[in-house]
């Protein structure tokens, strides 16, 4: 059923900057925020990611990596959530610029 | 007002899991049933535990409660059943749990159900409250945690958050019993009223919405035989999420094919707009709506004051340090055991040895010698082994497991175990059961239902069974630890764990399969409560001795019985092969090994008791013996109680499986050990 949808960030769009490119979350530096813009996988699993919060929008901070393609630790919706190198692989965000937003 | 309701003299209880369903046309007015539901590690289990009185297992870390709970307590004039669900962060098929507790809430119909709440998380936590006010169930909210919360800045105003959910919120302190009280009578106040219809409704976007209605009325007009079960929103909203059981539950309907067809339209309408998956459309509405009710309901916000836990955390996962500070756990916590564990024994013993003199001195005249030798010699002989060579390893234990699991450890060594985890077929939550192996097996075996499938779930029962749980420890730290030495002790679980990885990538051959990704809660550091510890150390030592001392002494008095009759040397003759030119350990210790299947502690003590019936004590076994003897304990088949949870968890045909393989592996392993070490250590 995925080949029906054309993937689009309409719904987002007022969230993401066009200029930056949108990566995985495994390829994010330790420390680094970014807005998820899509999951990638089988439905079983984008379905999981969506409803432990990693929906599209969403905001998320890379807390840590873990060493030789370990897991990542993300901080996502006021909370931490520890995710396999394989899933952190299907989730794509767009990093947003450090200084951006200090809260 | 803070009395806490375990106290009431009432609070009584039992588990299972089988409940019968409660039959509501005969229910008395005087009996309610609440079920706790909410996200994992939310406090769930603690709230259970401050109702009943009971003491259900609780730490730390995500997935402890696997199988529902129930106690009892009276309240009010009303006798309360409460159930404690297991964890879940939603409600969709995603998981055989999930379709359970949702088929527990939607047909069982609990009176009303408590959502227990993380108040530190409430947006994440208010995603699974959505999907129960789907479900149309009766609710109060329990806001737990709000010390965790107000140290972590944040304050929510609970009447905003009530009127916007159209649902009562009580907030609680559970570990502290605050607020416990009053959540019951909101509950039974609840539970009193009549049911009317909700006067809040909670919308998602305009598009979901009109297909939502959509779907809706052509699921009252042409299921209403689901609509009996469920509430006819809720199961437009899980067809449109492609909500796999329900579906099928449609299908078996005759118009429901017409109904699925309808809404594939709708579905693939919905996700042009969006874009998106429709699961993930459904999912992303949720959560717009719980962040919106989040936001709007916490009031104060200050500096978090979590830095100590945060910092621990970090250095706690880090790529190098991380791993560091896992191999000084492990090694401290076995050397701590090690030398407590020495230290009270020898205590013990010596205040135990002067007792049973005494009571020979004192029965030797009042009754015939045989009956003396059964009396001390067997029950006193079976309790003091019981108390000097098992219980001073096994306390120690308790204790630092249970800080281990109320810290918040445990998820970071799953953390950093997952990589390794993978090697074997499995990810990172596994290392959470296997840690819990050192302590019992058996809750160990069941907890491994935190994986997500049936065949990880096997693989990680069958490495859970080879990791030496405390009972074995008492063989390999009592006997090798203590007349061999530490090193030799320690080389033992090293080669244990090489052992684990050996066997686990050869089971993952056999049954491959890419396991389900790691995705786990990582719950802040907390410090574990001094009661706490206390209880759960108590009510573990209790079980113990409650199980194991009436076999131990029932084994003492059977041996001393068997060494009386003079049968033994027939014994020892038909033993030896195996025993003597294979393992080369003494014929009678097959006697001990025998009895070790019921608990592996008694190996050790019945050892002792068996060599002491003929005259000699452990220190006459040669290094090698008592090495290899350790080696085929900790290797051969689970103790019973350990089978029985493999065979609930599995069935009999796995869990013989295991048993077999386990006992082949330590013959095997103990004869090879003991030609190759006699080559080294000779005698
Ligand atoms: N600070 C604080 N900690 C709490 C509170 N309630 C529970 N905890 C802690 O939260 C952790 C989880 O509690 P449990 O009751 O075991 O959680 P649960 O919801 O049953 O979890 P699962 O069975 O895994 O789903 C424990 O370490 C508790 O000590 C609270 O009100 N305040
Ligand atoms: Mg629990």
């Amino acid at each position: 059923m995925m080949f029906g949808i054309k993937r689009n960030h309409e719904k987002i769009k007022p969230l993401l900057d066009c200029s930056v490119k949108e990566v995985s979350l495994a390829d994010m530096q330790e420390g680094e925020k970014g807005i998820i813009t899509h999951t990638i996988g089988g439905l079983g699993a984008m379905h999981r990611l969506a409803e432990m919060g990693l929906t599209p929008g969403c905001e998320v901070k890379l807390l840590r990596k873990g060493s030789f393609h370990g897991p990542v630790e993300i901080e996502v919706r006021c909370a931490c959530l520890a995710l396999g190198y394989g899933l952190a692989l299907k989730v794509f965000v767009q990093p947003v610029k450090a200084n951006a937003n200090e809260n | 007002m803070k009395t806490n309701p375990a106290k009431t003299p009432c609070a009584c209880g039992n588990q299972s899991a089988t409940t019968p369903p409660t039959q509501k046309g005969f229910k008395r007015a005087d009996e309610l049933t609440i079920a706790l539901a909410g996200n994992a590690n939310v406090g769930k289990s603690v709230i259970f535990n401050q109702l009943t009185g009971l003491n259900q297992v609780t730490g730390n870390w995500p997935g402890k409660t696997v199988e529902r709970a129930e106690g009892t307590l009276y309240f009010e004039g009303k006798n309360i059943r409460v159930v404690d669900l297991p964890g879940t962060y939603s409600l969709s098929a995603y998981s055989m749990e999930e379709i359970v507790s949702r088929d527990y809430l939607a047909i069982e119909k609990p009176d009303i159900i408590v959502n227990v709440v993380d108040a530190s998380a409430l947006e994440r936590n208010l995603y699974l409250t959505l999907q129960l006010l789907e479900l149309e169930v009766p609710l109060v909210i329990a806001l737990n945690q709000i010390d965790f919360a107000a140290k972590k800045g944040l304050k929510i105003d609970t009447e905003k958050l009530s009127k916007a959910l159209g649902v009562e919120v009580a907030p609680t302190v559970a570990v502290a019993g605050t607020g416990i009280t009053e959540l019951l009578s909101t509950v039974v106040t609840e539970a009193s009223k009549e049911k009317k219809s909700r006067t809040v409704q909670l919308v998602y976007g305009k598009e979901i919405e009109e297909r939502i209605n959509a779907v809706q009325s052509l699921v009252v007009s042409k299921l209403p035989q689901l609509c009996a079960t469920y509430p006819a929103r809720w199961i437009a909203i899980k067809l449109l999420e492609k909500d796999s059981d329900i579906a099928e539950k449609a299908s078996a309907i005759p118009d429901g094919k017409a109904v699925l067809k309808r809404v594939e339209e709708l579905i693939s309408e919905l996700e042009k707009v969006h874009g998106e998956n429709s699961p993930v459309v459904v999912a992303s509405e949720r959560y717009t709506l719980a962040s919106k009710l989040a936001k709007d309901a916490v009031v104060i916000e200050a500096k978090p004051k979590i830095s100590i836990e945060q910092t621990l955390a970090t250095i706690t996962t880090h790529k190098v340090l991380g791993y560091l500070i896992l191999a000084g756990v492990v090694a401290a916590t076995f050397a701590v055991i090690f030398a407590g564990g020495s230290y009270l024994s020898a205590l013990l013993d010596q205040g135990l040895m002067w007792l049973s003199a005494g009571f020979k001195g004192l029965l030797t005249p009042v009754l015939p010698t045989v009956a003396v030798d059964l009396l001390v010699n067997g029950v006193l002989g079976g309790v003091a082994a019981g108390i000097t060579i098992a219980l001073p390893y096994i306390v120690p234990f308790y204790v630092i497991l249970a800080l281990l699991e109320d810290s918040g450890y445990l998820p970071r060594a799953a953390f950093l175990m997952d990589n390794v985890m993978h090697k074997i077929g499995l990810h990172g939550k596994a290392f959470i059961p296997m840690i819990l192996g050192y302590g019992c097996t058996v809750p160990a075996c069941i907890g491994c239902r935190i994986m997500e499938t049936q065949r990880e779930r096997f693989l990680s029962a069958f490495v859970v069974v080879l990791i030496p749980c405390a009972a074995r420890t008492v063989v390999i730290l009592g006997l090798v630890g203590r007349y061999v030495g530490l090193t030799a002790a320690l080389a033992l679980y090293a080669f244990d764990l090489v052992l684990v990885f050996a066997l686990g990538r050869i089971a993952f051959k056999v049954l491959p399969g890419e396991p389900v990704g790691l995705i786990m809660e990582m719950p802040s550091y907390k410090k574990p409560s001094l009661k706490t510890l206390a209880i759960k150390t108590w009510s573990r030592t209790k079980d113990f001795v409650y199980v194991a001392f009436p076999i131990i002494i029932v084994g003492s008095i059977i041996i001393e019985a068997f060494a009386l009759s003079g049968f033994m040397p027939y014994f020892v003759d038909a033993a030896s092969p195996l025993m003597t030119w294979w393992l080369g350990l003494p014929a009678i210790a097959a006697i001990p090994l025998l009895f070790g299947i019921l608990r592996k502690e008694l190996t050790l003590i019945l050892l002792a008791t068996t060599l002491a019936s003929i005259g000699l004590g452990l220190e006459s076994l040669s290094a090698v013996q008592m090495i290899v003897f350790a080696l085929i304990v900790m290797i051969y088949i689970p103790c019973l109680a350990a089978i029985a949870a493999l065979k609930r968890e599995f069935g009999w045909k796995k869990a013989i499986y295991i048993a077999v393989i386990d006992i082949g592996l330590a013959l095997l392993i103990g004869g090879l050990a003991f030609r190759i070490l006699s080559i080294f250590l000779p005698a």
